[in-house]
């Protein structure tokens, strides 16, 4: 076997001077530029309290290397305080019983994407939220104690937390952990809201479960049994001896269509109809929900609360180092498949935004129609004129911006195997430390590899001329 | 619940100890990143195993949940807490105005509009007409603390129990999580001198470092504790083990205790023939 | 002819099964040529005239082997079945040690047995070998330097010389990294000469007309004895055969599950065209080629796992970092028996694999890292 010398199966292990490719954990903390970076920015600092921290006298350079960058940490998490000015700042005071936060004159730039307002314009936050928003020192979280029956008490006693008190009101690790990749999630400047909180506006991929009439679950199992009998009336013939006695095989091909049909495969779905399909299917399966934790936005200025439309990702937060927890299994994870709802980005047929609206749902309409509607109904006559002068050059303008660059077959084969269809996020806790895995659907089963060397020159051939 | 430590004094003198955990609280200063964070510190369970047998931390156990805690507040402590508060918050008040006004006269030395012959009348008037009471009135910055009053004066259900019970119920909650003998490996190397961190990431329970993590890089990656006289070791693990080790540029390590010395065995395996 | 050309001529048939290609033209208004065609297509048969031998060897490890020359390299190039006992993949033994005891005219780089081209090619085994020669070069001179390092540090040197110094000593061992690579060529031609030194065990290798004696073998993995027997004929043992020297005939289900379930893995990939190589080098189950080892690299490593079990975060974290390293695509490949432990055992024992590997069902999921600061928009 021959080899050109450049490339090979040892590729990062034969290097020990080079970098690793990734911007990966191992990097030293050099908290020095930070420090320094800190220091100049901080108002003021808070006096330091404690002994005076050893100073090596600078003849053992390890021990002054090891001084200035633990003085370098500890200087910056010292200066850097969660602070607010008394002229703007907004109080969160926390509700036992509700596990939640309420805002009584709620103001920031935060409230475009947490919480909920209620009725009266006081803003509530999930306690999660409630933790971040402290934590960073946007909002200050108090306890107000009720005044009892001591009624002479005008006002009520009110008592600034701490970090800690907060901390210790989380009602389990779980729900400390997922605060945890919540936070960290949020630092990146993604959205993100729990996948059991629904918005106003509720959007899906799929439109509304319509009642099943007793004909259609009759005609369900029926289909769903032949497909299990067309299974078994499958023919071992190629694999009995008299197969190449009676049969010709002209192609390579031809003897691969013999073999690849004895194991059989977990079909996915890879389209539109597909996966609309499997979600009329699993109305019909009792499948036992693993619920996800999170549904996530990329960070976009324009989320709207009240109808944020689908999301880019589902986050399921697992804690590797709690016996009750384990990782999933395979039924497990076909269970969580089946109940993603999101921008299924392997979906071909969708390119942009706007073929999201057309191909999302919003309780059965579809959300283009949905938002045309509404924002019609807001408007004037004049306006709405305007509007559908707007919208049709809108469309106009997506019918041409459709030309997407077409790759060739073997290339999107190449995609397809590697990224898979649908797909979620594991967010793994490790006693402190996150990792985040994607896992995807994959179908190696609908795929064929098997070279043949004119039809592949001629297809490629075929697409060099695009 | 994760152990959690928010006292930067004992994060200190934790890491004195070779404990480092990790901090996993905003950065206020530095907000949208994850890269630097802040208090809270988060422990292993093996950390705090570690400091109870060895003396190093008081364990207080509390029954009540959080928010049990709150509410149960009465009036009376409440009333007091809050002022607590607030006196810390008016101290804060007070050295803040403190350190603006000589900041500010700092500034004026410095542009040579006062110097030190400058009278107190005239510094009066100076600073009326500057506003400058009010400025600084209006950039008075409350801070939320790390540590909490409210938990510290909790009476501890765990007044009443030994140090050996305290150990005892300890150890259950370790052994749910996983097998005994690891803690023995951690103990081992802790007293070795290596700074253990969780290794999740590099395929293995620990990370352990020949120092604090600041100064070097991690050199072995520990594996969960094995019966090795009677557990097999799956090859493949192994070798994707070793592999991984190479990959890394950390010693694949596996331990076990060995059960009648009680003594605790490491091994290391590596890719033969990387050069 | 160009190394491209030489591959596809050489490893032209994907299985060792090959198909009818060279019935004659067929030409529409002749009716000889009928006859003549359907003569030759009567004639003419998928199946191997001869049909490649197998020999098992050892009592507690089973061996199973080829080891006539022109089959071991007939099962290599007609899919890249086996491993050459005492090579990296292909089984090279023989020519290298030709080549190394000077027993043949042609050169390595010929043996092909074409025009030679301006690349300088090496077998496998020569590139490792000099990989290894580099890194520990590379290692002494690092170690070198550090030892000045720690010289400095020694007489007491200030911070900012160390910080200089170290700058300088990155730099050089960047030039010296550089200089390896580009040392390739030259290095290669030198090992030739050198290892032209015969050694006194050597002649044990010769038989008495001083020819190699073949001691390599071939050896197959399970799983590719079962498919090239069951799947395709070309092995001189049949299925049933190759089962009952693989397990005793009281084998129980427990026992057979492991094999039957990568056996499933390993039919299913080849049948949609895959080359399923060991995956082993990566601590996994198979490795998946597109067309083969020489044309490109396994983009893909599949570790197979039954549909109800649930590992150690630990394990699939580390075969994921390792696989994520080299750059492959990591696949989880569940499997799960759709009948009953007794009728699989008794599938087995009476011989029906065919329906005891059509009651099975694969399905995969994709096991990849996810940076959150890189999926932002």
């Amino acid at each position: 076997m021959q080899f050109a010398g450049k490339k090979t199966d040892q590729v990062t292990t034969s290097n020990p001077g080079f970098e690793e490719e990734e911007e990966e954990e191992e990097l030293q903390q050099d908290w020095s530029q930070l420090a320094s970076l800190v220091s100049k920015n901080a108002a003021l600092s808070l006096p330091k309290r404690g002994e005076k921290d050893y100073e090596p006298d600078g003849t053992n350079l390890q021990d002054l290397l090891l001084y200035n960058a633990s003085k370098a940490m500890f200087d910056t998490i010292s200066d850097s305080i969660r602070d607010t000015t008394v002229k703007s700042e907004v109080r969160g005071y926390y509700v036992p019983h509700k596990h939640q936060a309420v805002l009584l004159k709620p103001k920031g730039s935060f409230m475009q994407t947490m919480g909920r307002a209620d009725s009266t314009g006081e803003l509530w936050l999930d306690f999660h939220e409630f933790v971040y928003l402290a934590e960073r020192g946007t909002i200050l979280p108090y306890y107000r104690l009720e005044a009892g029956s001591n009624k002479s008490s005008k006002h009520e006693t009110e008592i600034l937390l701490s970090m800690e008190d907060l901390y210790s009101l989380f009602s389990s690790q779980q729900e400390m952990d997922q605060y945890f990749v919540f936070a960290h999630l949020k630092r990146l400047g993604f959205i993100l809201k729990p996948s059991n909180q629904e918005a106003a506006v509720k959007t899906s991929f799929f439109p509304l479960k319509k009642q099943r009439s007793n004909l259609q679950a009759i005609t369900w199992r029926l289909l769903s049994l032949f497909k299990i009998q067309e299974l078994s009336l499958f023919s071992g013939f190629f694999y009995s001896k008299w197969n190449f006695f009676f049969r010709k095989y002209t192609t390579s091909p031809q003897l691969y269509q013999g073999l690849n049909r004895l194991v059989r495969s977990v079909a996915v779905p890879k389209n539109k109809k597909e996966l609309l399909d499997a979600q009329s299917d699993r109305e019909f399966q009792k499948v036992k929900d693993i619920p996800l934790t999170f549904k996530v936005w990329k960070p976009h200025s324009n989320f709207k609360k009240r109808d944020p439309g689908l999301p880019d990702f589902q986050v399921f937060v697992y804690n590797k180092n709690d016996d009750l927890q384990h990782f999933p299994t395979y039924k497990e994870l076909r269970s969580m498949f089946s109940s993603l709802d999101y921008k299924f980005e392997f979906l071909s047929e969708i390119e942009d935004d706007d073929d999201w609206e057309t191909n999302s749902y919003v309780e059965d309409i579809p959300r283009k129609e949905y938002i045309h509607k509404r924002s019609a109904k807001s408007q004037t006559e004049k306006s709405e004129s305007s509007m559908k002068a707007s919208f049709q050059k809108k469309t106009a303008q997506s019918s041409t911006k459709k030309k997407r660059k077409a790759y060739p077959p073997h290339i999107q084969q190449n995609r397809r195997l590697k990224t898979g269809y649908r797909s979620f996020i594991i967010a793994i806790m490790d006693n402190g430390l996150i990792s985040f895995v994607k896992m995807s659907e994959a179908d190696f089963g609908s795929e064929s590899v098997w070279y043949t060397p004119n039809t592949q020159k001629k297809v490629d051939q075929r697409w060099k001329k695009h | 619940m994760p152990p959690l430590v928010f006292d930067i004094d004992h994060i200190k003198l934790l890491r004195k100890w070779g404990i480092c955990g990790v901090l996993s609280g905003t950065l206020p200063t530095a907000a949208q990143q994850n890269v630097f964070l802040s208090v809270p510190l988060r422990l292993m369970l093996e950390d705090v195993l570690w400091l109870h047998l060895n003396n190093l931390a008081d364990v207080k156990l509390i029954r009540q949940e959080g928010h049990e805690i709150m509410e149960g507040i009465t009036l009376e402590r409440g009333a007091k807490l809050s002022k607590i508060v607030n006196d810390r918050l008016n101290k804060s008040f007070e050295y803040q105005r403190k350190f603006k006004k000589d900041e500010h006269i700092a500034k004026l030395k410095k542009i040579g509009r006062i110097n030190d012959k400058t009278t107190a009348e005239e510094l009066q008037r100076l600073d009326k007409s500057s506003n400058n009471d009010q400025l600084i009135e209006s950039s008075l910055f409350i801070d939320i603390a790390n540590t909490s009053m409210i938990l510290r004066d909790i009476r501890s259900d765990s007044d009443s129990l030994s140090r050996d019970d305290i150990s005892n119920l300890l150890f259950k909650q370790y052994r749910q999580a996983g097998k005994m003998q690891t803690y023995f490996l951690y103990k081992a190397l802790r007293d070795q001198g290596y700074v253990l961190s969780p290794g999740g990431r590099f395929g293995g329970k620990f990370i352990a470092y020949p120092g604090d993590p600041l100064r070097f890089h991690s050199h072995l990656t520990i594996q969960d504790a094995i019966d090795y006289h009677n557990e097999p070791i799956d090859l493949i693990s192994m070798i994707s083990g070793a592999r991984l080790g190479t990959t890394v540029k950390k010693l694949w390590v596996i331990g076990g205790v060995a059960e009648e010395t009680k003594e605790t065995h490491f091994f290391s395996i590596e890719w033969a023939g990387f050069g | 002819m160009s190394k491209g050309r030489v591959n596809q001529k050489r490893y032209k048939y994907p299985l060792p099964i090959h198909p009818v290609d060279d019935l004659p033209e067929l030409i529409l208004h002749n009716p000889l040529s009928w006859l003549y065609w359907a003569y030759r297509y009567y004639k003419s048969t998928n199946a191997l005239n001869d049909k490649v031998h197998v020999d098992f060897i050892g009592d507690t490890t089973l061996h199973i082997t080829v080891q006539d020359d022109k089959q071991m390299l007939y099962l290599w190039n007609n899919g890249f079945f086996g491993t050459g006992q005492f090579s990296r993949s292909e089984p090279t033994w023989k020519a290298r040690t030709e080549a190394r005891l000077g027993l043949n005219d042609t050169p390595l780089h010929n043996r092909g047995g074409t025009k030679s081209n301006t690349e300088t090619e090496m077998t496998l085994e020569k590139v490792t070998q000099q990989r290894r020669l580099q890194r520990l070069e590379f290692k002494k001179e690092r170690a070198k330097l550090e030892r000045e390092l720690l010289e400095l540090r020694k007489k007491g040197g200030h911070i900012d010389e160390e910080n200089i110094l170290l700058e300088k000593q990155r730099e050089s061992l960047r030039k010296f990294k550089l200089k390896q690579t580009e040392d390739v060529g030259i290095v290669a031609q030198q090992q030739d000469i050198s290892e032209s030194n015969l050694r006194d065990e050597d002649n044990n290798l010769l038989d008495e007309n001083g020819d190699l004696l073949p001691l390599e073998s071939l050896e197959l993995m399970p799983v590719e004895a079962m498919f090239l027997t069951f799947a395709l004929p070309v092995l001189d043992i049949s299925p049933a055969c190759l089962a009952g020297k693989l397990f005793q005939f009281d084998a129980k289900y427990k026992d057979i599950h492991s094999f039957v379930r990568s056996y499933v893995i390993y039919h299913h990939y080849r049948s949609h065209g895959w080359c399923v190589r060991s995956g082993i080098k990566f601590g996994c189950d198979y490795l998946l080629y597109k067309r083969g080892p020489p044309f490109q690299h396994a983009e893909f490593c599949v570790m197979g796992l039954d549909h109800d079990v649930s590992k150690d975060y630990t394990w699939y974290s580390s075969i994921a970092r390792v696989v994520g390293g080299a750059k492959k695509t990591f696949v989880l490949c569940y499997v799960e028996r759709l009948i009953s432990e007794q009728e699989a055992i008794a599938l087995w024992k009476s011989n029906n694999f065919t329906k005891l590997f059509n009651s099975f069902q694969v399905g995969e999921v994709l096991y990849k890292r996810w940076v959150p600061g890189r999926n932002r928009d």
